[in-house]
């Protein structure tokens, strides 16, 4: 490491082309594959399990960092569009016999309908203002999961809030019950989803999107629809958040309205800007983050409980509270010491060592 | 003497004017306008015969409305306090309430205040207390956690605010736990003195009067029929939110820091040319929008069954306000306060009926908490910066 590169040359225009162009970077994939691949030989079901919560949480993260991070649309109405995934997936398994993986295909474009008809106040109204009818738009969907019967659930012959879902089959894997199953399902669509969303940011559309978000108005001038351009990334994102919110359906055996409150939505926003706003890595982190965190406090409460630091029912007891400040603390903490997120602290990092021991 | 203008009144002048600024806008307008009036014709048509029909239930309609209104806009005074000054929506403006409810409660259940020596007015002290502590919270919180933001965008300050919201929700919960903490000081004294005063302004026999005393509307709620009375002691959340809010309007029109605040608010730049310090006018801004929300909270506690952790919900219900309102306008606060308080109730009374009525698979649907949002949305598609919000001009 005696002479460090101080930039990427490309001498072709494949090698232009390319997404990983350097070999650090090659070596990178290939080990995160490696764990990818290696994690469900060696973990016991319960992190799979954990692993699969990442693995739908990164999907709508990713969802939701087109709209908020590269098209700078906030959104508070994620938890609204993953219950319009879920809902659809799971009415059109349980009433139309749909076989499952149409239905989750189908329940993304409905979702992405859904989006694109909220997205339509973006026409006039910007920032703090397209917040509260994104708001909107969660508190009316919210209405509708929770007041109309036809969603309802029937368990013993009674109406439920819960609504349970025919079991998905695989290949005669039965992805509700087998971690396994779904966690190599839900893998190969996460990167599916990646590959296609970090190619997106390379076409026009893309381009189009984050001229939006930098400044709407230039982009106007240079001959960018804005309108046009706001809907398409409310219907993607939705889509992606729908496919999220479906497989969430197809991971659990029931679904209710509590599963998709605002404070989803708070979380997903929580994902990206703990990760790193306008970053597709960063929504993978963020999920990664987010969704460990209260696992890890869980763990941690229980492992002083055992020894006996601990009251067992007093933890019981203050756990919620304990895991929601934790959350609350970290995204503060993020904010104010490092608004980019953990992409620019493992950008920091890598730098570092690259350039050690000079400083610049 | 260029300057005078013609004062009288000239009736060709003013039909002239009237006839310009007609002709001047396009067909599209008149569309618009046209659609408007019809709509509001319809939903006066179906409400007015309702309203006719039950004078009793629309007066205590009418009469819910206007406290819950009053609520809302305090709270939402609070918020648009500090988006003026900051540019910040502080999403956790709900969980301030609550902290001032919690706080209302360790002072009138713990330390067992008392003011004059008569119980009931307890809470006159309890609420300068928790104005007090919240406007301290208020300077401490944009110290520590706004001060360092200055400058990100958006939203990161909404996040930064959100976060906030959950370390108060956590710390409230570890402390107090999350049963409803009641007090009830409010017996005799105030009851028989001011409040008693309030049945005087119906008549003894009249009909609406013994409506508003004993026939409450009720609402099947899991399966029991639950009565949901009148309550005179509403008279007074309008009383507090009108001295609050008269005391704003003065401080903001003769104080010297209000009018420092209104010029930071009107211009960044120029009001710290002028010598004026921002990050004080900041940190006041925090603590005048923390103090009316920790009052708002105690007021919610105290008629709506005391300090519990869903009192964050009313600061959510503030933000259809808002928006109705306009980001920016302490009157379009009222106002907005106002119809959201009187729209929720009426959606109540007339929407709840209408629903059951005709839609069976929505029987037990209440529309209360998405009617606002969905005449939120309206309105948006035709007022994009609310009813009194200041159209911003931008320029690249």
């Amino acid at each position: 490491m005696t002479a460090t590169q101080c930039g990427v040359f490309h001498e072709s225009y494949g090698s232009d082309l390319q997404l990983r162009p350097t070999t650090m970077q090659r070596i990178r994939i290939v080990l995160v594959l490696a764990v990818v691949v290696i994690l469900p030989l060696v973990a016991n079901n319960y992190l799979i399990r954990i692993s699969n919560s990442i693995i739908i949480a990164a999907i709508g993260a990713i969802g939701l960092n087109i709209l908020v991070g590269y098209t700078g649309q906030i959104s508070l109405g994620q938890g609204a569009f993953l219950a319009v995934g879920a809902y659809s997936s799971a009415l059109l398994t349980t009433y139309y016999d749909v076989p499952w993986p149409i239905a989750v295909i189908l329940a993304s474009f409905i979702t992405a309908g859904i989006g694109m008809m909220f997205g339509i106040p973006s026409l006039r109204l910007k920032g703090l203002y397209l917040a509260v009818a994104t708001l909107a738009a969660q508190q009316i969907v919210q209405w509708v999961l929770n007041n109309w019967d036809p969603i309802d659930g029937i368990r013993d012959g009674r109406a439920t809030n819960a609504l349970r879902i025919p079991d998905p089959k695989i290949f005669g894997y039965q992805l509700n019950q087998d971690e396994k199953a779904f966690y190599v399902f839900g893998v190969l669509i996460l990167i599916a989803v990646v590959i296609v969303t970090v190619n997106l940011f390379r076409t026009h559309v893309g381009r189009a999107f984050i001229a939006i978000r930098d400044q709407d108005i230039a982009a106007e001038v240079m001959g960018v629809n804005i309108f046009r351009y706001k809907l398409l990334a409310f219907a993607t994102s939705s889509f992606f958040v729908g496919l999220a919110g479906a497989l969430l359906a197809q991971h659990s055996t029931a679904i209710s309205w509590e599963r998709f409150t605002i404070e989803i939505s708070i979380q997903y926003l929580a994902m990206i800007i703990i990760g790193g706003l306008g970053t597709i890595s960063g929504s993978i982190y963020g999920a990664i983050f987010i969704t460990v965190l209260p696992e890890l406090l869980r763990e941690m409460g229980d492992f002083l409980t055992k020894s006996e630091v601990l009251n067992a029912d007093d933890f019981r007891l203050y756990l919620p509270f304990i895991q929601r400040g934790a959350f609350g603390v970290a995204i503060v903490i993020t904010l104010i010491l490092e608004p980019e997120g953990i992409v620019k602290m493992w950008r920091d990092i890598k730098n570092y060592f690259r350039l050690w021991p000079f400083s610049y | 003497m260029l300057n005078t203008r013609e004062k009288s009144f000239s009736l060709q002048g003013f039909l002239d004017n009237l006839q310009a600024y007609f002709a001047a806008k396009s067909w599209r307008w008149y569309l618009t306008l046209f659609g408007i009036l019809a709509v509001m014709a319809y939903i006066l048509n179906w409400f007015v015969p309702q309203a006719q029909d039950n004078p009793a239930a629309f007066v205590r309609y009418t009469y819910n409305g206007i406290a819950e209104g009053a609520i809302l806009a305090l709270v939402s005074v609070g918020l648009v306090l500090i988006y003026k000054a900051t540019d910040v929506i502080n999403f956790a403006h709900g969980e301030f309430m609550m902290l001032g409810a919690y706080i209302a409660y360790e002072m009138l259940v713990e330390f067992k205040v008392s003011f004059l020596g008569i119980d009931g007015l307890g809470l006159v002290p309890a609420l300068i207390a928790a104005a007090v502590i919240m406007g301290l919270l208020g300077i401490l919180v944009e110290r520590l956690i706004l001060r360092p933001l200055v400058g990100e965008p958006v939203i990161s300050v909404i996040m930064v605010t959100i976060g906030l919201s959950s370390i108060i929700h956590a710390g409230v919960g570890l402390q107090w736990g999350t049963d409803a903490k009641t007090w009830q000081v409010r017996d005799t004294a105030l009851a028989d003195g001011i409040l008693a005063q309030v049945p005087e302004v119906f008549p003894e026999d009249s009909e609406i009067r013994q409506d508003l005393e004993t026939g409450a509307y009720e609402r099947e709620i899991e399966g029991s029929r639950r009565p949901v009375r009148f309550q005179y002691d509403k008279v007074y959340i309008v009383l507090i939110v009108s001295v609050v809010i008269l005391a704003l309007i003065f401080f903001f029109k003769y104080s010297k820091q209000g009018i420092a605040m209104r010029a930071t608010a009107d211009d960044q730049q120029a009001s710290l040319s002028m010598g004026i310090s921002v990050k004080r006018i900041f940190a006041i801004t925090w603590s005048i929008a923390a103090m009316t929300a920790g009052i708002a909270g105690l007021i919610v506690a105290d008629t709506g069954g005391g300090a519990k952790t869903d009192i964050p919900g009313v600061g959510l219900r503030a933000f259809p306000v808002i928006i109705l309102g306009g980001l920016d306008s302490i009157a379009g606060a009222i106002v907005g306060g106002l119809m959201i308080g009187l729209l929720e109730q009426y959606a109540v009374g007339y929407i709840d009926p209408l629903l059951q009525e005709n839609f069976a698979s929505l029987a037990s649907a209440s529309t209360k908490n998405v009617v606002p949002y969905l005449v939120l949305v309206v309105i948006l598609m035709f007022k994009p910066y609310g009813l009194f919000g200041q159209k911003r001009i931008e320029r690249v």
